[in-house]
């Protein structure tokens, strides 16, 4: 009887722990990603990201990189995998939408409104949605590569008593000065005198304080309307003094090509101007490698030109797509225990903690705050440099890339104070029906040749009219209204 | 015999083409290994381009093995190219060995349906589904079975056996030899040139192999060296917290081609003989 007592107590234990066992087991939540980041631990359990999200949330959160993207995601979609979320750019996003393989987020107001609250979004960005069903969650492309600037050599103006060009044409007297200067003193006439990253970026150091951006690139002009930098009033103008620091060979050819060749001269020192993002060259890394190849050389940034006929200066700062580029989509096929576990794990980013987490790492590892309550990054902090494949919702780049590159503090806090020519290519998706691609592959085309001097500066305007006749301009102009019309940035 | 000032003059100027020839081929493998073991800094001094640098460094190499994964990549990708290729061959032969029989029942239909295969494969999303479905993924095993008979290796063998002189079948078979007895002992040791010719071939696909990992395993610790090469340079641009631990992508671009084509380089030597005689397999018959 006693036997049969304990028998029966045993099997009262058992069956009451069961169930409080299976309640207790975390919910997987597998989410791929193509963000490729360095040190990204090989196993979960040296991963203290995952760790922490395991431990507060009870969610296991595999974070895992493709390589390949787009056609490893497409087998595994197609095929039937075992996933939750994805990161998707706008035109992936509108095919598996229209596939029926993503979940659709009106139900979710309240879950995203925490998000749209915390990292302060817009609910109308156009990219968020197909068919009016939004199928995205938003997040900010990472600024950092955004914050062009035009970096002249301080130690050569020092050294030759230059003076910093305050307009276009003193930047013209200035390139021509530094062309009969040996600036990485190697005893060769090796020098460039103007630099600059590839797609007419580097270009606008000299197109900007006209108005102008040498591409296609969609604007809202002062009066709220829609418009293209193509169509700019001054592009004649502007083209007329790229062409002249080509002709007078001040630009380096590789401002065509590519961006790491542009960021090789660079390094190598044998530059003057160089128009790029500050993340290439002032991060400390890339400041000892010029510095490894000469101890003397300072890249140092300069304030915006003008056109120098009484123009307000503007930066060479061309692109500034807010919201543009790839975002976190749902599997449709998500249980409703996956999909509330994916809200903790969105929400959790919303908390200081989580914004911490995946901006800088472990506190009092990675970094730790100071007597200021500033963060200070550790002598571990390269532990961390994976985390940014967990900023799903992206990130506050003024207060991220201060606290984690100091030495660009400077740097960031001039990218962000300084005025853009602000584009919206990435706020409109294009359908399908519209070729895009062709447009901008011939506009690419047309003005390198029109900067090369292969097509005289008169022929602009036909240019212009074999866009409206041969690429049906007027159609991409009109998607372009309709769509920045309806998400009310312009009128 | 006394050369001819004519023929002096051929002799060196086949030489000149020779050492040309010789030239255009060693600078670039030279460029290659010699970039490998270049600091940054020299580098970027001599203009990009250096065949035997003034300084040598193994921080590129140091960077790739940094931390083992590189080592444990290696490791899968020695054991799939040792135990695939094997399979390879084992299946490739069974395979091509019946199709080659011309009293086999059913040959030539056999033959179209294996042929069919090569020009009109199943694509990726099909053949990710049998793999999954056959329980293959994130598995050893997801990177031999699918790819274990290439249909151009078939074809090629069942030729080199097609060339074999059928007097030999025949004396086996009336020394009471079965067909498997034929393949075993008569077919296989003089097939050694097609064997290796073959086993090459897939060797080197084994040892290549990319997109097979990429689709169908995500475990870190199944990943082969391809893959694990590929992330590396991929992220190699990112900046580190000092100059002395920054390898610049083209070193290290540099010194994964090195680590990648080193061991097949050393092995190729060893079956050149066989490659030439394997390859030529069922080019001329009859």
């Amino acid at each position: 009887m006693k036997r049969i007592a304990t028998l029966m107590l045993a099997v009262i234990m058992l069956l009451s722990i069961a169930p409080i066992s299976m309640a207790d087991e975390p919910v997987r939540i597998v989410a791929y990603t193509n963000v490729s980041a360095g040190g990204f631990p090989a196993n979960l359990e040296d991963n203290y990201v995952y760790k922490q999200i395991l431990d507060r949330l009870n969610v296991a959160l595999e974070v895992i990189y493709l390589d390949e993207y787009d056609n490893a995601l497409s087998a595994r979609i197609m095929g039937d995998d075992d996933w939750h979320m994805c990161i998707l750019s706008p035109d992936q996003m509108v095919t598996y939408a229209s596939q029926e393989t993503l979940l659709d987020l009106t139900p979710y107001a309240d879950e995203l409104k925490v998000i749209y609250e915390t990292y302060g979004y817009d609910t109308d960005i156009a990219s968020l949605y197909y068919n009016d069903v939004q199928y995205a969650i938003p997040a900010a492309k990472a600024l950092g590569d955004y914050y062009y600037m035009i970096l002249v050599r301080d130690d050569i103006n020092q050294k030759y008593n230059l003076t910093v060009p305050t307009t276009v044409p003193e930047l013209y007297d200035y390139c021509m000065a530094i062309k009969d200067i040996d600036v990485n003193n190697d005893g060769q006439n090796n020098t460039i005198p103007m630099t600059g990253w590839v797609n007419s970026i580097g270009l606008t150091a000299i197109t900007a304080p006209f108005g102008v951006y040498l591409g296609n690139k969609v604007i809202v002009d002062e009066n709220g309307k829609v418009s293209n930098t193509l169509l700019a009033p001054r592009m004649k103008e502007a083209l007329e003094w790229v062409r002249k620091f080509w002709d007078a060979g001040l630009l380096d050819a590789e401002i065509f090509t590519s961006n790491s060749n542009v960021k090789a001269n660079v390094i190598a020192c044998n530059v003057g101007v160089a128009a790029m993002p500050w993340s290439n060259i002032l991060k400390k890394a890339y400041t000892e490698q010029y510095k490894a190849v000469d101890p003397n050389a300072q890249y140092t940034w300069i304030s915006a030109l003008s056109d120098g006929q009484g123009g307000d200066p503007a930066y060479a700062i061309a692109e500034y797509e807010k919201y543009a580029g790839d975002k976190w989509s749902i599997n449709i096929d998500c249980t409703e225990e996956e999909i509330e576990a994916i809200w903790k794990v969105l929400h959790y980013f919303c908390t200081d903690e989580g914004q911490m987490l995946c901006y800088m790492g472990q506190e009092n590892v990675h970094w730790v705050y100071d007597e200021n309550h500033d963060v200070q990054v550790t002598d571990r902090s390269k532990e961390a440099n994976f985390v940014h494949a967990y900023q799903m919702l992206g990130r506050n780049d003024a207060y991220y890339l201060a606290a984690k590159f100091p030495e660009a503090k400077e740097a960031v806090a001039f990218g962000l104070a300084t005025p853009k020519l602000i584009v919206y290519n990435g706020s409109i998706v294009c359908p399908e029906t519209y070729n895009l691609v062709d447009l901008d592959a011939y506009v690419k085309e047309q003005v390198i040749a029109f900067i090369k001097g292969e097509r005289a500066l008169d022929d602009w305007d036909n240019f212009i009219q074999e866009l409206y006749n041969s690429y049906d301009f007027q159609t991409w102009l009109d998607i372009c209204e309709e769509q920045l019309v309806a998400q009310g940035l312009a009128k | 015999m006394v050369k001819s000032k004519n023929d002096r003059v051929f002799d060196l100027l086949v030489y000149l083409i020779l050492i040309f020839v010789l030239l255009l081929t060693l600078i670039p493998v030279m460029f290659v290994v010699s970039m490998s073991f270049t600091p940054y800094a020299e580098l970027i001094r001599r203009g990009g381009f250096v065949l035997i640098p003034s300084n040598f460094t193994l921080a590129a190499y140091r960077e790739m093995l940094k931390g083992g994964e590189l080592l444990g990549g290696m490791w899968v990708t020695v054991r799939v190219t040792v135990i695939g290729t094997v399979l390879n061959l084992i299946a490739t032969t069974l395979t091509a060995y019946p199709l080659s029989r011309r009293q086999m029942p059913g040959n030539k239909l056999f033959t179209k349906l294996v042929v069919f295969t090569m020009l009109f494969s199943a694509g990726t999303v099909p053949t990710y589904l049998v793999v999954k479905y056959t329980g293959l993924m994130n598995t050893f095993w997801a990177m031999i079975i699918p790819s274990l008979i290439t249909v151009y290796n078939l074809i090629v063998m069942k030729s080199f056996f097609e060339g074999l002189p059928e007097e030999l079948f025949e004396a086996a078979r009336i020394d009471g030899a079965t067909e498997f007895g034929v393949l075993l002992r008569i077919v296989l040791p003089m097939s050694l040139p097609i064997m290796m010719t073959i086993g090459m071939y897939y060797a080197v696909a084994h040892w290549n192999a990319y997109m097979v990992a990429v689709l169908y395993i995500t475990d870190a610790d199944l990943r082969p060296m391809q893959v694990i090469l590929r992330r590396m340079l991929k992220t190699a641009n990112m900046a580190t917290d000092s100059a002395e631990d920054v390898v610049p992508a083209e070193t290290l671009r540099m010194a994964a081609v090195c680590f990648a084509t080193a061991p097949i380089v050393v092995v190729y030597p060893f079956i050149q003989k066989y490659f030439v005689k394997g390859t030529l397999a069922g080019a001329v018959k009859g």
